[in-house]
């Protein structure tokens, strides 16, 4: 199949509902081919900013295009129709209209743009073949099952080529066993046609699976954005490391940057710990207040401090609470001032001998390669060069 | 008419005047425009020969000015009334259509405005129609028929031709003549509690206004005034409409129908003539409206409007209204079957044309509020 | 890939022109809308502004003359206001939610259950809305009325009455049981399309969790239709304000009066100057009500979603109750005897007998006779369905845009849109032809306008488009934005939409709306009076002017005929568009299995 690519920009795009500041001021590009997705919790301006970019919405203020041409400027006083803005879409709740058939549904962009006959048909039955629903071309698009009709929606958004796709938590509404299956497919026909795709979700799993790129929003700006594997190691603030699994953050202060470590004082803990330059998302220099983030499940719980054989974060705490879950242990630890979690795999707990009870006191053990530096803006020295920035 | 049209009209008289004339042997021709011995269009059946040669007249011309319709703007009589003018004049139907009195004036209002004509003739009772009279909407008409001047009224715009009267009306099953009350203070008699019916005051119909006549002028509020009134009110059942009055009484649940319309008995009797009723009206006092026609400035069709209008004066028009139960008002007509004669029928003095617009109201709102309306 | 820009940019000056919502093409689409609103202002609010004025003025036409307070304080201080104003407001709120509370129950029992007949009540209630409620209160009146009825025979024996007593024959339980059994067609009507199209699944949520079959009906089925049933019973309390036939015939003999012949016989008092100014005064009162109402089902509804029709999903499969879709049956037997059958028995008895209800004077062909060959007898009824049928579609449609415009809308369309759909309600219903027609008559292009068929198809869509919308705007309210998004997204511009999309999925309201606006007009007396020429007779006037001429035996066989033709073409149409629909699925079908047949069992390369 012959697809278009068209890339997308959005520039300082703003949504105002009364007082309400949904969106303020964001910019975002895709590429041609690209696979972005728009990460963030309800009310944070994900939708909002698809739908913008749909035509649904009428923004504010900014500027939209679509390949080479412009759908919308505030200044320029453009504004494209959605039916004109050539791409597809798929909704969180399928929107399937209830009186047509499976076919008929899938016949109809086809039509709105003019393709008639037997060329219509024969599209149309290509693309249900491909999300493999070809059989129930004749039932009503409304009859089928929750996973089916999303694949008929997904057909429908597909079928007239489209330049762009967009989605808009097309899995939210899916039975949970039936999600993987359709993001399996909504990925494998990325891989078919290779459309450029704005992806909106609040799931994490789903944005690390599909994207190529993702951008973290919260409360209508863009926080970070990067590769999945950039956001889930090295989210570049607090919310993002919060959002990407960092159950565990530690305030800390840069004491000092030099020969490739960053050495830090764990304000809660009371220690000093050297952690590599790498760890870090961004450039840092003395004074910077910075949290120090581990996963839970990249920690361990031991009985003992151990020598130290390599670069380790040992914290020392008490056990406040053990929850056995079977596949793995949650553990609730108090280490001075902090709350850590931290969680045990059957294979550490099989290795491990230790009182795990409420009460023991235990260490926490976290190799240095697996804690992150996130910068929080804060510092407490006087404004000066960073170090490894350009002077 | 202008001078061509008589002439033209005079030479559309004269060629069947003679053919038929000619040939046609002598006898009352059935009720079709055409002449026999004697001259006159109608052979006399109408009126008398000279009133008959200008109402053919005029009703030429109003046929050669395309004139088919009358409409009147107000309570429609009896079809077979309407019939007989049709079927004397052919050609041109008359349509009655049916509007309150502040509709109508709102009505007319609209068609001054929208320049849409539509009314050629207004009929009611005698009030709103010489209210009409005097705010202008009537055109003065020099009547054919020799109407008695105080048939006529408000610069010659108004005219009385008929009338209305409310009687008892008794079921014969259950109540003889005899026995039945003739007089307002006989209906208001205790005995006859719960078996008089009457259309209530509060419906809003002419039971109010009927009501009213007995309060104003003073003669008669001295005479009946609030006691009978009162005296009514307490021995009656109401019902909400005029034709139920009938209905019940024809039924026997009420033996006596105080207030009922003397043409919804007629209507009775002409389909079911031994229905178990009578109507009797009182020795004195009868409730009875006068009944008002003018016709309308601007009327479409003026021509055949005054041919109407003077029609319903002609000998046959009267005894027409005789014949379909209402009271024709030309002296020298008998009343409607069976009934006396205007002049004798014992009819309650009214209010002067003037007096009466505003003179009725607070009496009126006095009956409904006693009513609960 | 650019870096982001996590934070917003320092000082953007917003353009000094108009925002971008009002630019584009979207501007015609605004400035459309603009001459739209004003039309709609004149035509639907201007009539009630102008009553309101009438109020405080004294003149020959309503609402012009001098100014002055005094029919105002006089009809305001008279305690019969009040009293007539009470009753009316008692009446017509039991009246509302009982029949509402029957409607809605057997709509539900029609479209949820697996009740035997169930297909049948639909048509049936449609049939037995065309009965004209003057022979309805009729038919009622003789069952209930004389003494000698079977009803009040044995209540004489039970209760050891006399033979002259009829207990029944009016009073308030007599009244509200015969005007209850009137409404619950209309109610039904209105019900039965939101309730076609509701989400079994939400029903399937509840039951789910634990609710029994008959609570869920309650905390589920409900509370979605809430919109719409507050919108019904907003609706028909108003014009129960307006009743005014079946007061008169069971109200009246026990001294019951009601609003709307006061504001008759206000009118009429004064042989001297209508008193237009304290009728409108009354008619203030009216108003006032209908802006409580109104507001009222505003709160109540608020801005919550009920969009019940979200494409996820929806066939509401009927479910079987068991033993107790006999009792379902049973009450609508009961249903269609009280609002139909025994009225219709009785008006046909009626139309045989010289005076209609007195079957002592025995029957006749004779009224059948007069109707059939009387002059404009058949143009009167070709007339009543043309118009009916016309006017009646052009209501809905101006219902259906108004409300689809009103849910996708800001909040000034918002507001607009709902103050179009309630005004002509404030006008009381004896005054609506009196209304429309001052108020139309100064207004140049609407002036010669009256008088002509145009008019009064104007004014009976402005009479009938306040009960199309509360027909309507439940199917529309049900309707998630989302299919008509999808729609817009697949490429079809935003008329496109409305016919592919909305209006397929919402025509059970329509035709709902269609039906009823359509009955509406046909039985409507005040209109056709003021705003037509007299040679435009509508059947339901003429048969009107028969019965207060004491033909009643001849009114009760024109308005049979008018019935039957109503009857016959209605179903004429349901059938012709049943057979359509078949014809359109059949080849829609096929065409279908033509495209898949040429395929083949092929796996596509």
């Amino acid at each position: 199949m012959e697809f278009p690519l068209a890339s997308v920009t959005v520039r300082s795009l703003r949504k105002h509902f009364g007082a309400f500041e949904a969106i303020k001021g964001a910019d975002l590009q895709a590429a041609e081919g690209e696979f972005v997705t728009l990460l963030g919790e309800s009310g944070c301006g994900k939708t909002t900013t698809l739908r913008c970019i749909a035509g649904l919405e009428t923004p504010t203020s900014g500027h939209i295009s679509i390949g080479s041409r412009a759908v919308y400027d505030g200044d320029a006083r453009i504004d494209v129709q959605p039916e004109r803005r050539e791409t597809g879409m798929v909704f969180q709740s399928y929107a399937l209209w209830p009186h047509l058939t499976v076919m008929e549904t899938v016949l109809y962009p086809l039509r709105r743009r003019k393709v008639r006959g037997k060329e219509a048909t024969d599209r149309a039955l290509e693309i249900l073949e491909t999300v493999g629903l070809a059989q129930y071309a004749a039932r009503p698009a409304t009859s089928l099952s929750g996973g089916q009709q999303q694949r008929v929606a997904l057909a429908r958004a597909l079928v007239s080529r489209p330049q762009l796709m967009l989605y808009d938590e097309p899995l939210s509404n899916l039975d949970p066993s039936l999600r993987r299956q359709v993001r399996d497919e909504i990925l494998r026909m990325h891989h078919l046609n290779g459309t450029t795709s704005i992806y909106v979700t609040h799931d994490l799993e789903e944005a690390m699976h599909l994207s190529d790129r993702i951008i973290v929003m919260q409360s209508g700006l863009l926080e970070q954005t990067g590769t999945p594997a950039e956001i889930f190691a090295k989210p570049s603030n607090e919310f993002v490391a919060k959002f990407v699994g960092f159950e565990n953050l530690l305030p800390a202060t840069v004491v000092a940057v030099r020969g490739g470590e960053v050495e830090l004082e764990l304000t809660t803990a009371g220690l000093t710990v050297a952690l590599p330059v790498a760890a870090s998302a961004g450039a840092l220099s003395a004074g910077d207040e910075v949290s120090v983030g581990f996963r839970s499940s990249n920690a361990l719980v031991v009985g003992e401090p151990s020598p130290a054989s390599g670069r380790r974060l040992e914290l020392r705490g008490t056990i406040e609470r053990v929850d056995f879950l079977g596949s793995r242990n949650e553990y609730r630890i108090v280490s001075g001032e902090a709350r850590l979690r931290v969680a045990e795999s059957e294979r550490a707990y099989r290795h491990q001998t230790l009182r795990r009870e409420a009460g023991a006191e235990v260490w926490v053990q976290v190799d240095a390669d697996l804690c992150t530096i996130i910068p929080t803006g804060r510092t407490t020295a006087a404004p000066q060069t960073p170090v490894g920035a350009p002077a | 008419m202008r001078n061509s049209q008589r002439w033209l009209a005079t030479a559309a008289l004269a060629i069947p005047l003679v053919l038929v004339t000619a040939g046609c042997a002598s006898g009352a021709p059935e009720g079709d425009g055409g002449a026999a011995p004697g001259g006159s269009p109608y052979g006399g059946e109408v009126d008398s020969p000279e009133v008959e040669a200008a109402l053919d007249a005029l009703y030429q011309e109003a046929l050669a000015a395309g004139e088919d319709q009358v409409v009147v703007y107000g309570p429609p009589p009896p079809q077979d009334y309407l019939d007989a003018f049709m079927d004397r004049f052919p050609g041109i139907e008359i349509i009655y259509e049916q509007l309150q009195s502040q509709d109508r004036v709102t009505r007319l209002e609209a068609e001054k405005a929208s320049g849409n004509y539509a009314g050629d003739v207004a009929q009611d009772g005698r009030t709103p129609i010489v209210n009409m009279g005097l705010d202008g909407w009537c055109a003065a008409v020099d009547p054919i028929v020799d109407v008695p001047s105080d048939l006529i009224g408000i610069d010659g715009t108004v005219f009385y031709g008929q009338a209305t009267v409310f009687g008892v009306l008794i079921n014969t099953d259950l109540i003889s003549e005899e026995e039945a009350p003739k007089t307002w203070d006989e209906l208001i008699d205790p005995k006859w509690k719960g078996k008089e019916v009457m259309v209530s005051p509060a419906a809003g119909g002419a039971g109010a206004f009927a009501s009213a006549m007995l309060l104003t002028p003073q003669e008669n509020a001295d005479t009946w005034g609030m006691r009978i009134v009162e005296g009514l009110q307490a021995n009656v059942d109401t019902v909400a409409k005029d034709a139920q009055t009938v209905s019940s009484v024809v039924e026997g649940t009420y033996p006596i129908g105080v207030l009922a319309y003397y043409p919804y008995y007629f209507q009775t009797i002409k389909d079911v003539p031994n229905a178990p009723v009578q109507f009797i009206m009182l020795e004195e006092g009868n409730t009875w409206s006068k009944g008002a026609q003018c016709i309308i400035e601007n009327a479409p069709h003026p021509l055949a409007a005054e041919l109407w209008l003077n029609w319903t004066f002609t000998v046959e028009g009267q005894n027409m209204l005789a014949e379909t139960g209402t009271y024709p008002m030309m002296p020298g007509i008998p009343g409607p079957t069976g009934l006396p004669p205007a002049d004798e029928a014992g009819l309650i003095t009214l209010l002067s044309d003037e007096d009466s617009i505003t003179g009725y109201a607070d009496y009126v709102k006095q009956v409904q509020a006693l009513y609960g309306g | 890939m650019t870096g982001p820009s996590t934070k917003s940019l320092a000082a953007w000056t917003r353009p000094n022109s108009l925002p971008a919502t009002w630019r584009g093409s979207r501007l015609v689409g605004k400035i459309l809308m603009g001459l739209a609103v004003l039309v709609l202002i004149i035509l639907f609010l201007y009539p009630p502004l102008l009553m309101v004025m009438a109020a405080f003025r004294r003149g020959q036409l309503a609402g012009q003359g001098e100014w002055t307070l005094q029919p105002f304080l006089d009809t305001i201080t008279s305690p019969v206001t009040w009293v007539v104003t009470w009753n009316s407001i008692v009446l017509s709120l039991v009246v509302a939610i009982l029949g509402l509370a029957f409607g809605t129950f057997l709509a539900w029992v029609a479209v949820r259950t697996r009740t035997p007949m169930r297909r049948w009540m639909t048509p049936i209630m449609a049939v037995t809305l065309v009965i004209p409620s003057l022979f309805y209160g009729l038919g009622w009146y003789v069952t209930l009325a004389p003494p000698k009825a079977p009803v009040n025979q044995a209540l004489q024996g039970i209760f050891g009455l006399g033979p002259g007593d009829a207990p029944v024959s009016s009073g308030w339980g007599t009244l509200i049981f015969v005007v209850v059994g009137h409404v619950i067609p209309i109610a039904y009507l209105f019900m039965v399309g939101p309730m076609s199209r509701m989400d079994a699944a939400l029903d399937d949520a509840a039951r789910m969790s634990g609710a029994t079959r008959g609570s869920a009906f309650f905390t589920v089925t409900l509370p979605l239709l809430r919109p719409s049933m507050l919108g019904v019973l907003a609706l028909m309390t108003t014009y129960g304000m307006s009743a005014f036939e079946l007061p008169l015939l069971f109200g009246l003999p026990s001294g019951i009066h009601v609003f709307s012949t006061k504001v008759l016989n206000t009118i009429n008092e004064s042989e001297d100057l209508p008193n237009y100014a304290g009728a409108s005064t009354l008619a203030l009162i009216l108003v006032l009500l209908v802006v409580l109402l109104v507001a009222l089902r505003e709160r109540f509804v608020g801005n919550r979603r009920y969009s019940t029709i979200t494409g996820k999903g929806f066939r509401p499969e009927p479910k079987s109750y068991g033993r107790w879709q006999w009792a379902f049956l049973a009450v609508f037997v009961l249903v269609v005897l009280w609002s139909g059958v025994i009225p219709l028995v009785q008006m046909i008895l009626g139309s045989f007998e010289y005076i209609a209800g007195v079957a002592s004077l025995g029957f006749t062909t004779g009224n059948y006779e007069e109707v059939l060959t009387g002059r404009r007898t058949f143009q009167a009824l070709t007339f009543t369905l043309g118009i009916a049928a016309i006017g009646g579609f052009l209501a809905a449609a101006v219902a259906l845009l108004l409300s689809h415009t009103a849910v996708r809308s800001g909040r000034f369309v918002r507001v607009v849109a709902m103050l179009v759909s309630w005004a002509p309600v404030a006008i009381p219903g004896v005054l609506v032809g009196l209304a429309l027609l001052t108020a139309y008559m100064p207004i140049p292009g609407l002036q010669k306008l009256i008088g002509t068929p145009v008019m009064l198809v104007l004014g009976f869509i402005v009479v009938a488009t306040p009960i199309a919308t509360r027909a309507v705007e439940g199917g529309v309210l049900q309707l998630s934005a989302e299919l008509e998004e999808s729609a817009r997204i697949s490429g079809a511009s935003r008329a496109t939409t409305f016919f592919t999309v909305v209006f397929p999925l919402v025509l059970p309201s329509f035709l709902a709306g269609w039906f009823i606006a359509g009955i509406g007009i046909a039985g409507n007396l005040s209109l056709p009076v003021l705003l037509s020429t007299p040679t435009m007779r509508t059947a339901a006037v003429t048969a009107y002017d028969l019965y207060n001429q004491g033909r009643t035996g001849e009114s009760a066989a024109l308005f049979l005929l008018l019935m039957l033709a109503v009857a016959v073409v209605g179903g004429l149409a349901w059938l012709v568009s049943l057979g359509v629909i078949r014809l359109l699925k059949r080849t829609r079908v096929s065409r279908i299995e033509r495209a898949m047949s040429m395929k083949g069992s092929v796996l596509h390369a």
